[in-house]
């Protein structure tokens, strides 16, 4: 008896056998078990399970998508973008920290852009101005895109119920946070430093209250 | 968060969504590429070359297909065109290392010699065995990509599982209760 051949057997594993194969498959049992175990072949391949690239692949990929520009990188390029972005990250985050304390009956702090708090047309903290003023287009567009991240903390922290004394310290940990970044990047700058500090006590404030110390109301 | 909100940050250089793209899909890119290449080092330095060219086209992706089905289909044509290329170069073939290998018979030894037998085979037959058997694409997908006829395709699909059959031997693979059986056909 003439077996099949293992590439026919292998077709067989898609297609239907024809009348000569159907009728040898019949009667051989080696040859209905070579099919059956290609077709588990054929199972086993299509269940193969992904495989993890090694540990180094991201830092490679995204140290080449940088050398293109394809990624928006959040660094701040120097000292006087970490300065405005400080400033406006505090007075942003004081209003909210502020609003936190006193609940939703007083209006939220004014949430303008750094051009037009810089240009006066909403309350501002003498720092921003400071801060602002004089600043290059580049300094104000990384201030810009820090404005935004610190609006997005004040948007996902006022999401919390107002008077929830966890989600206004959760605001001062996002400040003393960020800061604390703007300091890295500027460690000897005093006006930074400064802005730390006084985060630092805010949020040490808060803690004292929260664990019923008492102390000076905060803001 | 969906590929669509990724994809819209990624299109903007966030990295952060670039990276979460990253992750979601690294494995899966890094399995068809390898699977292609048969080769460690290749895999790892075009699958990277498939995702540079999946973020530098980001700006095109339309949507119209599946964020998955667009990036499979770049890590594919990423792989093949590596493959072309390596073809006017001496062939590397893999041999993976046994310390990869776990205890006899685990689902992980399986695999590991699965593996080897798809890397082991000629380059031909491996790019149309991991296409339409691993991958599912059909042979007139196959034939589309590889610049040959669905009938071809189809013939080095069966050599391909012959040649695997064959080279698994008398290796018996219990895989998920079931066991290949070593004939004579």
């Amino acid at each position: 008896m003439s077996h099949l051949t293992r590439e026919a057997l292998a077709r067989l594993v898609d297609e239907m056998p024809d009348e000569r194969e159907r009728t040898h498959l019949e009667s051989c049992a080696g040859c209905r078990a070579e099919l059956a175990a290609l077709t588990d072949q054929r199972q086993a391949l299509a269940t193969l399970p992904d495989l993890e690239p090694g540990p180094d692949a991201w830092p490679a990929l995204r140290a080449q998508l940088r050398r293109e520009g394809l990624v928006r990188e959040r660094r701040l390029p120097g000292v006087a973008a970490a300065r405005a972005a400080a400033a406006m990250v505090l007075f942003l985050a004081g209003g909210a920290a502020g609003y936190l304390a006193r609940g939703p009956a007083d209006p939220p702090p004014s949430l303008e852009t750094p051009s037009r708090v810089a240009g006066g047309a909403a309350p501002v903290d003498p720092a921003v101005a400071a801060a602002a003023q004089g600043a290059t287009t580049d300094v104000e567009a990384s201030a810009s895109e820090a404005f935004m991240v610190a609006l997005d903390r004040y948007m996902a922290a006022t999401d919390a119920p107002p008077a929830d004394p966890a989600a206004r310290l959760a605001a001062l940990e996002n400040i003393v946070l960020t800061t604390a970044e703007a300091l890295h990047e500027a460690p000897t700058d005093p006006i930074i430093s400064s802005y730390h500090l006084s985060a630092l006590a805010q949020r040490n404030a808060v803690l004292r209250q929260l664990s019923g110390d008492g102390g000076p109301p905060v803001f | 968060m969906t590929d669509d909100e990724l994809v819209r940050r990624a299109k903007t250089g966030e990295e952060a969504a670039l990276h979460a793209l990253y992750r979601r899909y690294a494995p899966r890119v890094h399995a068809v590429v390898r699977r292609l290449a048969g080769d460690d080092a290749l895999a790892e330095d075009w699958a990277q070359e498939a995702w540079l060219r999946a973020f530098r086209a980001l700006p095109r992706f339309r949507g119209e297909a599946a964020f998955s089905t667009w990036l499979h289909r770049v890590a594919v044509n990423s792989a093949l065109q590596g493959l072309r290329s390596r073809a006017r170069h001496e062939v590397r073939e893999t041999v993976l290392p046994d310390d990869q290998a776990g205890p006899p018979e685990s689902p992980a030894t399986l695999r590991l010699t699965l593996e080897r037998a798809v890397a082991s085979l000629p380059e031909g037959m491996r790019q149309v065995l991991v296409l339409h058997d691993v991958e599912g694409f059909t042979h007139e997908e196959i034939g589309e990509m590889l610049g040959i006829a669905a009938g071809t395709s189809k013939s080095q699909l069966f050599k391909a599982r012959a040649k695997m059959r064959e080279s698994l031997g008398s290796r018996e693979m219990a895989t998920e209760g079931k066991a290949y059986v070593a004939s004579d056909a």
